[in-house]
């Protein structure tokens, strides 16, 4: 097995330096958003220094200067020095007087950064404010009602803005902060689907759909909690920390205790958090495996709709997806539980660091160093500092069931992709295509194809004819570099194919595959898929071929119909033909058809082979094939049989081998044709 | 395109383009106050559940549990086995319970209103368990409604007005009682007597649980102000009742000999206490009493705090559930004519992430209701002291309705186009990686992923226009609101310059309130009643615009719900148990759409043991026909008949349990191989299995796997060769052993040889069975009992290979001869086929 594939399939267990790494992987990406991140920093500044430094003062200036009616001091003594020129404008103001300016002040505020000046502390015991404290706050946030599994939280994950103001200021910041998270998101969205479709065919074979779409959508907005938590974060933290010890320092001197015992909640938190770390992202993982199972089922079974209904399989799709579904539910409590717990004895070292502060202070209160009043002051600056730290002190933790999410992302962003790009350009195909002892071995091991040696020329028509199983889809997928030879040479006007760019290779070949994939856009859109400048008289001419024209005329919207919305009403026939005139239309030197004539009719069978013989006369076409009035018209067949190619010439010279295994398969094919 | 181009697809700010198509805002509009409403009301089925439980039987000394409980919560729940319960013992009980209070003296009558109040609260809980017995419907409801009410308001207030611990316990009993009504009833059925209970109502024990753990933090909080700021930092002795639970009566001061009435008998007898203070050992010790009372709170609190959150997941996402399954299945009732109509990626995004809105409703709407509560309380607060103030806390009522009526309609329209958008790029995901082969082939990456990208940033900015909007919507909010606090603030202050009488002086006594005049105490009440409840409108109006976007939601679900399945069984459809005689088509006609038949006035039959072929040209109807059979569609008009009886008379998954179908595009599921083998029926044994993959001469290819059967598939069969596919669906086929087969071209990307032996092999499986088979291939043809040709839905020949190839210019003869000339080009290979032969 090869590694890549083992990081996509199983659940690998994520080490720490992993997860560090990863930090400093998606540190790389905020290089992009530097104003973005610059312009919400300022932003948590100016809330910060204004909210520490300023508003606490209105209310006392009330308080005590209003309504108990004490003069106000022109020097502003019991204030801080910046409020000096405040309170000197005060001085010799009147009760009503202060208060108007009090209002002007607060009808400011309210515009501006959304706050009122009446800022109370009211909380309440899950710690936010209440009363007028919260009456003071108009803080500008948005979240939608959300799920209770990964997938139905990503839509806030991937929308997630706030700012601690309102009013204009805040508004402003909110729009900020949503696009930035969003243009992070978008580009790590993008980026992951850009990769994804640059992927190897053989790596996509082993990708379920439904789990690529898990990642893009859901696990890539994991990216939001860390970023968030590192920039925004720490960053506003630190501000906190810095001016909550400036304002104790300049009002209330020094308190070297609540210091001490703050910072230590930090450390203290981290160690008891710590141990959890590997089960949280552990839970956090398989609770994403499971989602991604989910999606990939529950897509599955509407994507095939038509084979359940027939098959009488909706109940067993319903029951399979309830299995899933639940499934995914209790892996999500799984996640819950272990964060419940973490954060319950977290929240033991916040308990214990507060009660050594009680015994501490209460000591000095007792002992009469401070007064009563001191004591709620000082217990008040702890607490802003012990938060902190107490936050910083999950920071790694916490974040660690997003490490899971977006390792799948980056897991994903590593496999190594096709390079497209890399090589020199094909120039426009003069000759034709050699395989010289060419061999496939696909990275889980199975060898598809053995010594493969065979020319083929443009103006040919080449079949590939054997049983199921033989290797003709592999060997002709070689021809576009879907697979890499693993041995041996594959050359196209004598050009190794593993010299070219494989988008100048791709342009000049037209693949039909065999199982025909069509896309929700117009008929017209379908058929010019490969070739946008193709004018509406290439398009019918394809259409005519294909035998698609007449039915696709008898819709009622023609060529403007939307496959999205037909798709099931056409028959499998129908669409096949859809996919072949896609094919024809294509301005290519190469024209592979897998199987393109099992579902249609003989007469347009016959018409399409006619087509393809005027068309072979300045491309080479490749056809795989099992049907003989197909494979008889070919110039050269050549015959597969387990990985090799056991016999090649024309229908005549290969009927002529008395004992050859085409005559047999022939002979089994046409049967009782003879009859006719 | 490069990353730095994708940083910066998304404006620094503004809303960027507008999304291509807008919602019509009627849709928007209509939904008013009531639409909403009746959208959440919806959810009750989903939620009901989960309120009101099921009952299940308790055995009683040795009597076997009649428990029918594979499903408890759909089965027992049935209001059809109500006859015989009954609660009669309850209003006793209750009656009881209330008595015993008076009647040992713990809440004596006439000694205090606070007691007095009391009893009448369980007097009036008496009368009603007793009412209950005989009232009905409407009334019935109104008098439990009461009931609830009542048991709430007076636990309340003995839990918070009324000192003391014993008389919680009384009416502590008396709710209990009263709630026997709705959880334990009992009947004599077979002169035994039966007990059942209520179980499951989770959401009410959750929110029960809830409010207890709320009211325990309340409580803890109450004590803890009291020791720290009372005894610790000023020396006051503590309430007696905490010196109890200390068990240091000595700090408690010296009043102890006053009994509990007399400490209980409010304000007259308060301040009693002698202002002798604590020592300072005491103090030191009562500090470190607080530091272990502080562990202990925290870790009483602990099981519940830790549960709580779990068991509302939990709750939500059983609820969640429940929605996701209905609309899963519902989905997958749907008629293939609905899901020709629609993209996969939005049923996925339906079911997904609109479906999640459900878990939200009964939060928001028990969050409101609290809101409210709180608003009130605050409001009456206000006009005690002043009715200016509680008219200025109303207006900011009437700005917030004014406001909401503008905002509502238009947050509507943003909610649904931002859900549109983003079920949209859901799609566009889900579309992209489903077809990435084909892109590759074409070299088309580049323009996909523009595309891609355009849908990502389109959804992006349809989230930005909602979230916006819910941010201004609240920054206005904040703004009305600030308005009469800054108004209100400016008002009291100068109130309390001029010691303006307070309105409070007639309830002084009843709420313990004691300014008269405007003080600081009462400035402060004030700032913090009129704070309070601005917040409430303001969470009120936050509330009712996210429920605007959970309606939308809530909407596009039951739009999937509200769809009837038009292939539905009938009433009384009967089980369809096998197949004799024959299968008759009867002047059947279908179309898709009324202007293009695909089917018209098509008639023959089968009979078992046939092998009946279907030809004809592409998009003629043949697989069409077939999927009648199944009832995938119902014919627009004749009938379809097996042993005369109309199809439509069947119960349908009877039915689709004897068609078995192998179809032309062969899905494949990501599962192991004996369960893809075994999709429909995964009680099938290894060796059901492993024959059914003989049948397809499949057996040989599993073989080779080092996994065998256990080898798990990629997405949709992802590297398998077709030909193995097609024979792996002819296994699953083979494998539900069903009188009818219908093979829908499976053998097309088969080999001659395979074929054949695939053919074979069915025949001999198929005696006593009715196969249909749709090809293209002669050989297989000819090999078949008869053959209907179809040409543009008509049936236009009928009959065995020969009989066919006799008729002149006959269609099918014309079909054969084309197949032929074809492969007949090159002359000299006539005889060498006529050597085989």
């Amino acid at each position: 097995m090869n590694a890549t594939h083992e990081n996509l399939r199983q659940n690998p267990e994520i080490s720490a330096s992993q997860t560090l790494k990863t930090f400093a992987r998606l540190m790389t990406y905020f290089a992009f958003f530097k104003a973005r991140i610059a312009a919400k920093l300022s932003f948590i500044t100016f809330e910060h220094t204004f909210r520490l430094l300023l508003v606490p003062w209105p209310l006392k200036i009330i308080v005590d200067h209003v309504i108990l009616g004490e003069p106000v001091a022109a020097d502003g003594t019991g204030f801080p020095s910046y409020m000096a020129p405040i309170m000197g404008f005060l001085s010799n103001k009147t009760a009503e007087e202060i208060m108007f300016w009090m209002l002007l002040i607060g009808v400011f505020m309210v515009i501006l950064i959304g706050m009122t000046p009446n800022r109370g502390t009211g909380r309440n015991a899950s710690g936010s404010y209440t009363g007028a404290a919260a009456g003071s706050l108009g803080n500008a946030k948005a979240s939608l009602a959300e799920g209770q599994d990964t997938a139905t939280q990503t839509e806030n994950a991937s929308n997630s803005a706030g700012s601690e103001m309102g009013g204009i200021l805040g508004l402003l910041d909110f729009k900020i902060h949503l696009r930035l998270t969003q243009s992070l998101n978008h580009l790590l969205r993008t980026e992951l689907a850009d990769h994804i479709k640059s992927l190897p065919v053989t790596t996509l074979e082993e990708q379920r759909i439904g789990d690529s779409v898990y990642r893009v959508i859901y696990d890539s907005t994991s990216a939001t909690g860390i970023y968030e938590a590192l920039t925004m974060g720490i960053y506003s933290g630190i501000l906190m920390v810095a001016l909550t010890l400036y304002i104790m320092m300049t009002s209330f001197g020094n308190a070297p205790e609540v210091i001490i015992v703050g910072i230590l909640v930090g450390p203290m938190t981290f160690l008891f958090v710590i141990p959890f770390a590997r089960l949280a992202r552990q839970r956090s993982q398989a609770s994403r495996i499971s989602g991604a199972q989910t999606t990939s089922n529950i897509e599955e079974g509407m994507s095939n709709v038509l084979a359940i209904q027939s098959l009488g399989g909706n109940k067993r799709e319903s029951k399979r997806f309830a299995d899933d579904s639940g499934e995914s539910f209790r892996r999500f409590r799984a996640e819950a539980i272990v964060k419940l717990i973490y954060q319950h004895v977290g929240a033991l070292s916040f308990m214990i660091g507060q009660i050594f502060y009680f015994v501490l202070i209460a000591g000095h209160v007792i002992e009469g160093n401070f007064t009563a009043g001191d004591y709620f002051v000082v217990f008040y600056y702890f607490f802003v500092l012990s938060a902190v730290f107490y936050s910083f002190g999950f920071l790694y933790t916490e974040l660690q069931g997003f490490i899971a999410g977006l390792v799948r992302v980056f897991n994903l962003l590593d496999l190594e992709s096709e390079k497209t790009s890399d090589g020199i350009e094909l120039p426009e195909i003069k000759r034709g295509v050699s395989f010289n002892d060419v061999g496939l071995t696909y990275p889980d091991g199975r060898e598809a194809l053995y010594d493969i040696t065979l020319d083929a020329h443009l103006g040919e028509i080449i079949a590939l004819v054997g049983p199921t199983g033989a290797g003709k889809t592999s060997l002709a997928y070689l021809v576009p570099a879907f697979v890499q030879a693993s041995t041996g040479t594959v050359r196209i006007d004598d050009i190794d194919l593993k010299d070219v760019s494989v988008e100048s290779l791709r342009k000049q070949v037209s693949y039909v595959f065999q199982e025909t994939q069509l896309f929700s856009d117009s008929i017209l859109d379908n058929i010019r898929y490969g070739n946008r400048s193709a004018s509406l008289d290439n398009v019918h001419a394809a259409a005519k071929i294909a035998g698609a024209h007449e039915f696709i005329m008898e819709l009622p919207e023609g060529y403007q119909t939307n496959l999205g919305t037909v798709t099931s009403k056409l028959s499998v026939g129908q669409k096949q033909r859809i996919a072949i005139a896609r094919g024809l239309i294509k301005e290519s030197r190469i024209l592979i058809l897998d199987e393109p004539t099992s579902a249609l009719d003989p007469e347009t069978e016959a018409y399409l082979i006619d087509a393809l013989h005027e068309a072979a006369k300045e491309k080479l076409v490749m056809i795989i094939a099992h049907r003989l009035s197909t494979i008889a018209h070919a110039d050269r067949i050549y015959f597969l049989e387990a990985g090799s190619i056991r016999e090649s010439g024309s229908h005549e010279e290969l009927m002529s081998m008395s004992d050859g295994r085409y005559r047999e398969y022939v002979a089994l094919q046409a049967g009782d044709l003879a009859d006719a | 395109m490069t990353n730095s181009t994708r940083a910066g697809a998304l404006p620094f700010l503004g809303g960027g383009d507008e999304p291509p198509s807008k919602p019509s805002s009627s849709v928007a509009k209509e939904h008013g106050f009531v639409a909403i409403a009746l959208i959440f009301a919806r959810t009750w089925t989903f939620l009901s559940t989960y309120v009101l439980g099921y009952w299940r039987e308790v055995p009683i000394r040795g009597f076997a549990i009649r428990d029918s409980a594979d499903n408890p919560q759909w089965q027992e729940r049935d209001a059809s086995d109500d006859s015989g319960w009954s609660f009669h013992h309850v209003p006793p009980i209750v009656t009881l319970a209330a008595l015993v209070g008076p009647l040992t003296g713990v809440i004596p009558i006439n000694t205090s209103w606070l007691f007095d109040f009391l009893l009448a609260l369980s007097g009036c809980m008496a009368v009603l368990s007793w009412s209950l017995l005989f009232l009905r419907k409407r009334l019935y409801l109104l008098a439990s409604i009461a009931l609830v009410a009542i048991g709430a308001v007076s636990s309340l207030f003995a839990v918070f007005v009324v000192d003391g611990v014993v008389d919680n316990l009384c009416v502590a009993l008396v709710c209990a009682a009263s709630t026997c009504i709705w959880v334990l009833q009992y009947r004599f059925k077979d002169g035994k007597l039966r007990i059942r209970v209520r179980i499951g109502s989770h959401l009410v024990y959750y929110f029960v649980l809830l409010w207890a753990s709320l009211l325990l933090l309340i409580l803890l909080a109450f004590f803890s102000v009291d020791v720290v700021s009372q005894s610790i930092l000023q020396a006051k002795p503590v309430t007696p009742f905490i010196a109890d639970l200390i068990n240091e009566p000595e700090l408690a001061g010296s009043n102890r000999d006053g009994n509990e009435l007399a400490r209980l008998d409010g304000e007259a007898q308060e301040p009693i206490i002698e202002t002798e203070s604590l020592t300072t050992e005491q103090r030191h010790s009562l500090k470190w009493v607080y530091a272990l009372f502080l562990m202990i709170g925290w870790i009483v609190q602990l099981p519940l705090s830790m549960a709580l959150p779990y068991y509302y997941i939990y709750i939500m996402q059983r609820v969640n559930q429940d929605l996701r399954l209905a609309l899963h299945e519902r989905w997958h009732l749907l008629s293939l004519r609905y899901h020709s109509n629609h993209r996969v990626g939005d049923s996925v995004y339906r079911i997904y992430q609109d479906s999640a809105q459900v878990t939200a409703v009964i939060g928001e709407i028990t969050r409101a209701l609290q809101v409210i509560i709180t608003y009130g309380t605050g409001l009456m607060f206000l006009m005690a002291l002043d009715p200016i103030l509680s008219a200025m806390a109303l207006t900011i009522i009437v700005g917030a309705v004014a406001w909401g009526y503008w905002f509502s309609p238009r947050m509507r329209s943003r909610s649904l186009t931002s859900r549109r958008a983003n079920s949209d790029f859901t799609s566009r995901v889900q579309e992209t990686f489903a077809s990435t082969r084909l892109i590759k082939a074409h070299g088309a990456e580049d323009r996909e992923q523009r595309r891609f990208e355009r849908d990502s940033v389109n959804a992006f900015n349809a989230s930005y226009r909602v979230r916006t909007f819910m941010a201004i919507v609240a920054i206005i909010m904040f703004s009305i609101a600030a308005g009469a606090l800054l108004y209100g603030q400016f008002l009291t202050a100068i109130w309390t310059v001029g010691e303006r009488e307070t309105y409070a002086s007639v309830l002084v006594g009843l709420v313990g309130l004691s300014f008269v005049k405007w003080n600081l105490s009462a400035y402060q009440s004030a700032q913090e009643h009129l704070g309070a409840s601005s917040v409430s409108i303001r969470e009120l109006i936050e509330h009712w615009t996210r429920a605007q976007d959970m309606a939308m939601g809530l909407n596009r679900v039951f739009e999937i719900l509200d769809l009837e399945p038009d292939v539905k069984n009938r009433e009384n459809a009967i089980p369809m148990t096998g197949f004799q005689h024959e299968i008759r088509f009867d002047n059947v006609s279908f179309a898709y759409e009324p202007s293009r038949a695909v089917l018209s006035n098509v008639s023959f039959a089968v009979k078992p043991g046939t092998v009946t072929a279907i030809v004809g040209p592409t998009g003629s109807g043949k697989s069409s026909l077939m999927s009648l059979l199944s009832r995938l569609f119902d014919p627009d008009s004749g009938s379809v008949a097996i042993d005369g009886i109309d199809l439509r008379d069947f119960d349908v998954d009877s039915l689709r349990e004897n068609v078995a179908i192998a179809l032309q595009e062969n899905v494949l599921f990501g599962m192991s191989l004996r369960d893809n083998i075994r999709y429909v029926v995964p009680q099938s044994s290894d060796q059901q299995v492993i024959e059914a993959a003989r049948v397809a001469c499949v057996e040989e290819y599993i073989d080779g796997l080092p996994n065998g059967l256990d080898t798990v598939l990629s997405d949709r069969g992802g590297k398998l060769s077709t030909g193995q596919r097609q024979r792996l669906s002819i296994a699953r086929a083979v494998v539900k052993n069903s009188p009818i087969l219908i093979l829908d071209e499976p053998t097309a990307a088969l080999d001659a040889a395979t074929e054949h032996r695939v053919l074979e092999r069915l025949a001999e499986w198929g005696k006593e069975r009715a196969i249909f088979l749709i090809t293209h291939r002669i050989s297989t043809i000819q090999k078949a009992d008869s053959i209907l040709y179809i040409d543009h839905g008509r049936l236009i020949e009928h009959g065995s290979h020969e009989e066919l190839m006799k008729i002149e210019s006959g269609h099918y003869r014309n079909y054969v001869e084309t197949e032929a000339r074809l492969s007949k080009r090159v002359e000299p290979s006539r005889p060498l086929e006529g050597e085989i032969q």
